[in-house]
């Protein structure tokens, strides 16, 4: 037996290097071993050549890279059992979150719009991913499979972030939602359809899965197409906008003739007591409905006050469609909600009284809380702005309150005595 | 896995890491090859481990926590040492019981007459 000289050595490195073995950890107890190996044959009369390339027949063609990939393979095993169990937790947690967050919703507790947001963030970027490697990795032998994993990766991860992005009113989230439910129908399906009448086992089963893909996906894509049409809705908001610039525009205007009234009526006291009594009587009713108009968008999108204050109007557009205002508004069980209907009106008809017993020719035919006639019956007030209204159009009614209340203000203003 | 002239290979599929923790606890340090020269050489050459099945699964077993390794310089070449963690004398142990109580399962099963 001899030793391997230092350049024996380096040649075998390198050349098992050459052979596929890149990991150096491995590549350490390799050398080794094929170090001891060539050692027990070599002896005077074999040279070093010919002792290595026999030793290096013991492994076979491919046998070094094999043993790495071996290598590997193992230890991604491992990661494996990690990976498992993370994406059961987290399916489970994330599921979780979003039952509870929707009971939230339903209860209109706070809290609703985290617990959803959360589980469908979990899901996204938690599970989904997970479910996409695992299902790939145990599938890594039938090409069709590996389709069908990425097909159903790519569409459940555009249809959860599209509820994801509605729920945060991001733009794109519908687009998102179709995209992801077209994907499903068209693509998903069809493979899946193939692969599952090839193999026969399981059809019941694979039968259940297809119903419930079809309509599932059909769910969504009506449920993102409810609402109105596009184009009805984009002049819907147009008329929201518009009135509340309006509102916004008349607001200034009132606040500029108040000034200029004190200002012509500066020797008058009676007149500027007067004028002074009918601006503090018109704020008093204006923010009364402002404020009106933040709790029930705070109520219905779960959001603080402060920022159902600031909220733009357009972030109303995709949300809110549903009914859950009209009890708030006009329940007797709701009597002591702050801004109900009935308390609105008592506020406008009070409003109504001051102004008119500051001038006798107040035109206070906007400010009008009569009964109205819709489709050929006689509606109280409070039911023809609220009932069984959504959100958008209730708040579109509070503006166009704002707005006459701005109007009555302005007219009354120049005739004050 | 192994190179084995006398046992089907699925007979002898999952010893292995039971061979080389029992191998372990009873020598604290052994490096590859003298694992295979160890076996080689108890089994009177009836099985013999091939450095396919060897390598990755010592390597599994060092993630896993069961080995450490330790190198050392021998002449002009590294070599690695493996040695069985707290963890992994525990596993060992619990590995060999196991796999008695197996050989005693298929003993009844099997009906074998014991050996004199």
């Amino acid at each position: 037996m001899l030793s391997l000289t230092e350049e024996q050595i380096a040649f075998i490195e390198k050349d098992i290097r050459v052979r596929g073995i890149t990991s150096s950890d491995l590549s350490i107890d390799l050398l080794d071993h094929i170090c001891c190996l060539i050692e027990e044959e070599l002896d005077e009369y074999r040279n070093f050549e010919t002792v290595y390339e026999k030793t290096l027949l013991l492994f076979g063609d491919q046998g070094l890279k094999e043993i790495q990939e071996e290598t590997n393979r193992l230890l991604i095993f491992k990661h494996y059992y990690f990976m498992n169990s993370t994406m059961k937790i987290s399916g489970y947690i994330s599921s979780m979150m979003i039952l509870i967050g929707a009971f939230f919703k339903f209860q209109h507790w706070l809290g609703a719009n985290i617990l959803i947001l959360s589980g469908v963030f979990f899901m996204t970027v938690l599970f989904l991913p997970l479910l996409f490697i695992l299902k790939f990795k145990s599938t890594e032998e039938n090409n069709r499979s590996v389709v069908l994993s990425i097909i159903g990766f790519v569409s459940s991860v555009l249809i959860s972030s599209g509820v994801l992005f509605r729920v945060l009113h991001w733009p794109g989230a519908r687009m998102m939602t179709i995209i992801g439910c077209v994907l499903l129908v068209f693509a998903y399906l069809p493979i899946y359809i193939l692969s599952v009448y090839k193999n026969t086992t399981n059809k019941i089963n694979a039968t259940a899965t297809i119903i419930l893909i079809i309509a599932g996906a059909g769910l969504f894509i009506v449920e993102s197409g409810t609402g109105l049409s596009k184009t009805v809705s984009d002049s819907f908001w147009r008329g929201v906008t518009e009135s509340n610039d309006l509102m916004v525009y008349n607001t200034k205007v009132s606040e500029n003739t108040y000034q200029v009234m004190l200002n012509k009526c500066v020797n008058d006291s009676i007149k500027t007591e007067n004028i002074k009594k009918l601006k503090e009587a018109s704020d008093h009713l204006f923010q009364f409905t402002s404020k009106m108009k933040a709790n029930l968008i705070s109520i219905t999108e779960g959001i603080s006050i402060e920022k159902a204050e600031k909220i733009n109007l357009d972030e109303l557009r995709s949300s809110g469609w549903n009914n859950i205002l009209t009890e708030r508004l006009l329940s007797d069980e709701y009597a002591s909600f702050d801004f109900t209907a009935k308390k609105l009106k008592q506020k406008i008809e009070d409003y109504k009284e001051f102004v008119g017993s500051m001038s006798k020719n107040a035109d206070l035919s906007r400010l009008n809380t009569n009964q109205v006639l819709v489709y050929g019956e006689q509606v109280n007030w409070e039911k023809s702005n609220f009932e069984n209204l959504p959100l958008p159009l209730v708040v579109f009614n509070l503006i166009r309150i704002e707005l006459d209340i701005k109007s009555t203000e302005l007219a009354v203003l120049n005739q004050v005595q | 896995m192994y190179i084995c002239p006398m046992y089907s290979s699925e007979l002898i599929k999952g010893t292995l890491k039971t061979v080389i923790l029992k191998l372990l606890s009873d020598t604290k340090k052994m490096y590859g090859y003298e694992m295979t020269q160890k076996v080689k050489e108890l089994t009177d050459s009836k099985i013999v481990i091939t450095e396919g099945a060897l390598y990755p699964l010592l390597h599994q077993l060092e993630a896993e926590g069961v080995v450490t390794t330790e190198t050392v310089n021998i002449g002009k070449r590294v070599r690695k040492y493996y040695t069985l963690t707290h963890a992994g004398n525990e596993r060992a142990k619990e590995k060999i019981y196991e796999f008695a109580d197996f050989i005693h399962t298929m003993n009844i099963l099997l009906d074998l007459k014991p050996s004199i």
